[in-house]
C-alpha cells in the first residue's frame, strides 16, 4: 500500500465539496431508484455531463453515491406499491409487499436498508482487498493478452445480457461499429464518417449514453403513457400509513437473525457483480432462490424479512464488485461501470491496471468513497424513506417530459455543441428500437468504450510480431487460453441456453407466487 | 404466418438487409482498403463491427429462438413507429427554440404540450408545473455553474 497516496486520498475525499456531492448523489439516487421506470444507468447518464464540471473526487462521489442510492431505492417502491423501482428489486416485492399489507411496511423498508448497506459494505471490502492484486497480475499482460481479455469481456456481456445470444452479440457489434466512427486511434486518420465533417471527432460518449439509456427509456415510457398501458400495480394506499409511528420497526435481534440470508446475498452478489454481463437482477433472484431453498422454515415468500434480506443483500453486493474489471483491467463489466469509467475518462484518467501506480490517490479515494457512500445511504435511507415512498407516486405524465428536457440539457452541456443534442436524439431512437426488439443496450455501450483499446492492442500486437497475425493473436499461452475461454463461453451459452435460463429465474418465481 | 413479421426471424431478415447495405457501402469506400504504415487496413475494425452484426442477424434467421416474438412486439402497432419520431421531433424543435429564445422561454411550452399530450389533468396543474419546473431547473443548473441557453433574454441575466 502506498501510504502517501492514501493520505492524499484522505485529503481529497474529506473536503466539504466531495462529501457534499456524495450526499447529493445518494439523495438523488435513492429518489431515482424509488421511481418505477428510472434506473441507476439513466441517472448516471444524465449526471455524467454535470460530473465533468466537478473535480475527480466530487465526480466519483456524485456518481457512486447515485449508484448506491439507486440500487437501494428500488426496494422502496417494491415494498410500498409492489412495483419494483428497477428490475434488481423485483425479488423484494414477494416478501416486501406482503409485509406492507400486514401493516409492517416500516419493518420491511428497514430490513431492506440494513441488508443493503451491510452487503454493500462487505462487498466493497472484498473489492478493496482483491482489486489491487488483480491489477498487479494484469500489469504482466501484453497487448495479445489484453486483446483477448477484451474479447472475453465482450463475449460474456453479449451472451449473458438477456436471453437471446444473437441479440446480445448484435448489440456488441453495433457498439464496435459506432466506436470506429471518426478517426483511427493510432494514426488519427479519418474514417467511417459518412462524408460528414462533424463526425471527424467520432461520436461523443455523453450523447451516446444519454440517448441509449435515458432518452430511449423516455420514448418507451411516453409511448406507454399514450397507449395508457401502464404495467404493474398501482396500490391506492396512503404512503403515510406505511411509516406512521404505529408501524412496527425492526429490532436489532431481527436484523441479526437475517445473517445467513445476508451472507448468501454477499457471496452470490460479490461473485456475480465481478463477472461482466450478469448484473444485480440475476444476483438478487439467485440469492433469494438459494435462501428460500436452504431455509424453508423461514417461510420466505410469505411475508418474511429473511426474503427481503436475501434479495436486497444480493443486489447491493454487486455494486462494488462491478467495478473490479474496470479497475483491474480497464474493461467495464456493466453499463454502470462503463459510465463511471466514462466519468474517469472525462476527467483525464484512463481506466487501466496502471491506475494503481499512476493515480494511486484516485484509486484510494474511490475506495474511501465506496465505504462512505454506504454510510450516507444508511443515513439518508433512514431519514427519508417516507418521502421517497411518496416520490414513487409521481405520475409519468409529469416525469417523462421533465427527464426529456434534462436529457437535452445534459447532451448540450457536455461540449456546448448542438450536434450532440441531435446525435443524442438519433441514438435515443436507435435505443428505443433496440428495446422494442429485445436487443440489450449494455453490450453496445461497453463495446463502444473499449473499441479503440481493442484496435490499439491488436495493432500493437501486430507491430511486435512484425505483421504476423498468428503470432499476434496466438503468440502466448495465456492469449490462447483466453481465446479458448471466449469460444467455450459462446458454445456453452448456445448449447445450454444459459441466457434464457438466467432470464427465467425471475419469471419462474413470479409465476409460482402468482 | 400473420405474426411472422414480428418474429425474431423476421427481425433478423430486416437487419440482414439493412446491415448488408451498410457493409456494401463501407466496402466501396476508398478509405476501407487503405493500408496504414503499420500494415493495418483502415477499414478493418469498422468492417469487423459490421461483420459481427451481419453474422448475428443471420444467426437470428436460424437459431432456436427464431420463431419467438419479442414480448414488446406482441401488441405492436404502426403508431409505435411514428409516435416516437413525433416525440423526437418535438424535442428537437424545443432545442432549436431554446437556442434562439433561451431555456426559460422554450421549456415551458414544451413541457405543457407534452404533459397534456401524455394525459396530465387538470390543465391548470400542467400549466403550473410547466412554469415552475423550468424555473427550478434553471436555478439548479445556474447554481452548479452549468450555463443554459439564454437566447433573447441574455441581456436580462
Amino acid at each position: 500500500m502506498q501510504i502517501d497516496a492514501f493520505y492524499d486520498a484522505l485529503a481529497l475525499v474529506f473536503t466539504v465539496k466531495t462529501l457534499f456531492w456524495l450526499v447529493i448523489g445518494v439523495f438523488l439516487g435513492v429518489g431515482l431508484g424509488a421511481i418505477p421506470g428510472l434506473t441507476a444507468s439513466t441517472g448516471i447518464a444524465l449526471m455524467l455531463p454535470l460530473s465533468f464540471t466537478l473535480d475527480i473526487t466530487g465526480a466519483l462521489g456524485l456518481l457512486i453515491g447515485l449508484y448506491k442510492g439507486a440500487v437501494f431505492g428500488g426496494s422502496i417502491s417494491a415494498i410500498s406499491f409492489a412495483t419494483p423501482g428497477a428490475p434488481d428489486s423485483a425479488a423484494t416485492v414477494y416478501d416486501g409487499y406482503k409485509l406492507t399489507k400486514q401493516g409492517k411496511g416500516r419493518k420491511a423498508i428497514l430490513t431492506a436498508l440494513y441488508s443493503s448497506v451491510t452487503a454493500d459494505t462487505a462487498s466493497d471490502i472484498v473489492v478493496i482487498l482483491v482489486a489491487p492484486s488483480i491489477a498487479l497480475m494484469a500489469l504482466q499482460f501484453g497487448p495479445t493478452e489484453r486483446l483477448w481479455l477484451m474479447v472475453v469481456a465482450i463475449t460474456l456481456l453479449g451472451t449473458l445480457s438477456g436471453r437471446h445470444l444473437a441479440k446480445g452479440m448484435l448489440s456488441a457489434g453495433i457498439g464496435l461499429f459506432l466506436g470506429t466512427i471518426g478517426a483511427d486511434p493510432v494514426s488519427n486518420v479519418a474514417r467511417n464518417t459518412f462524408g460528414q465533417s462533424w463526425l471527424r471527432d467520432g461520436i461523443h460518449l455523453v450523447p451516446l449514453v444519454i440517448g441509449i439509456f435515458a432518452m430511449s427509456q423516455m420514448l418507451d415510457q411516453g409511448l406507454d403513457l399514450l397507449r395508457k398501458s401502464r404495467k404493474g400495480q398501482q396500490v391506492a394506499q396512503s404512503a403515510k400509513d406505511l411509516f406512521g409511528t404505529k408501524s412496527e420497526g425492526l429490532t436489532f435481534r431481527e436484523y441479526l437473525s437475517c445473517w445467513r440470508e445476508m451472507g448468501i446475498g454477499i457471496g452470490v452478489g460479490t461473485f456475480i457483480g465481478a463477472l461482466p454481463g450478469l448484473g444485480a437482477t440475476v444476483a438478487s433472484f439467485m440469492s433469494y432462490g438459494i435462501a428460500k431453498q436452504a431455509f424453508p422454515e423461514k417461510k420466505i415468500g410469505e411475508g418474511s424479512i429473511h426474503g427481503i434480506a436475501a434479495a436486497e443483500a444480493g443486489n447491493n453486493a454487486t455494486v462494488g464488485p462491478t467495478l473490479v474489471p474496470l479497475l483491474a483491467f480497464g474493461i467495464p463489466g456493466s453499463a454502470t461501470a462503463a459510465l463511471i469509467g466514462a466519468a474517469l475518462i472525462l476527467q483525464g484518467i484512463t481506466p487501466s491496471p496502471r491506475m494503481f501506480s499512476l493515480h494511486a490517490d484516485v484509486i484510494y479515494a474511490l475506495f474511501i468513497i465506496l465505504i462512505l457512500g454506504n454510510i450516507a445511504n444508511l443515513g439518508i435511507g433512514r431519514a427519508f424513506s417516507f418521502l421517497y415512498a411518496r416520490l414513487g407516486q409521481v405520475p409519468g405524465e409529469v416525469l417523462v417530459p421533465i427527464i426529456m428536457i434534462m436529457a437535452v440539457i445534459g447532451a448540450f452541456a457536455a461540449r456546448g455543441d448542438p450536434a450532440d443534442v441531435y446525435m443524442m436524439l438519433g441514438l435515443g431512437f436507435v435505443g428505443f428500437l433496440m428495446r422494442r426488439v429485445g436487443i440489450p443496450e449494455a453490450p453496445l455501450v461497453i463495446t463502444f468504450l473499449i473499441a479503440p483499446l481493442l484496435e490499439e492492442n491488436l495493432r500493437r500486437a501486430l507491430l511486435i510480431n512484425r505483421g504476423d497475425w498468428g503470432g499476434a493473436l496466438f503468440g502466448s499461452a495465456l492469449g490462447i487460453g483466453l481465446a479458448g475461454f471466449a469460444v467455450l463461453v459462446l458454445l456453452i451459452t448456445f448449447k445450454m441456453n444459459v441466457g434464457s435460463k438466467l432470464a427465467k429465474i425471475g419469471h419462474a418465481d413470479e409465476k409460482k407466487d402468482g | 404466418m400473420s405474426n411472422w413479421w414480428r418474429s425474431n426471424q423476421a427481425i433478423g431478415l430486416y437487419l440482414l438487409v439493412i446491415i448488408g447495405a451498410l457493409f456494401a457501402y463501407i466496402w466501396w469506400q476508398p478509405w476501407a482498403h487503405r493500408v496504414m504504415r503499420d500494415g493495418f487496413l483502415l477499414g478493418m475494425m469498422p468492417m469487423m463491427g459490421v461483420g459481427l452484426m451481419l453474422l448475428c442477424a443471420a444467426a437470428m434467421l436460424v437459431d432456436p429462438l427464431r420463431r419467438e416474438i419479442p414480448e414488446t412486439l406482441h401488441d405492436a402497432r404502426a403508431s409505435d413507429a411514428w409516435l416516437p419520431v413525433v416525440m423526437l421531433g418535438g424535442i428537437a424543435l424545443c432545442f432549436w427554440a431554446m437556442s434562439r429564445l433561451g431555456f426559460v422561454l422554450a421549456a415551458p411550452p414544451f413541457l405543457l404540450v407534452f404533459m397534456l399530450w401524455f394525459g396530465l389533468r387538470p390543465v391548470r396543474l400542467a400549466i403550473i408545473l410547466a412554469v415552475v419546473v423550468p424555473a427550478v431547473v434553471y436555478t439548479f443548473f445556474t447554481l452548479l455553474g452549468v450555463r443554459l441557453p439564454r437566447g433573447i433574454l441574455a441581456g436580462f441575466f
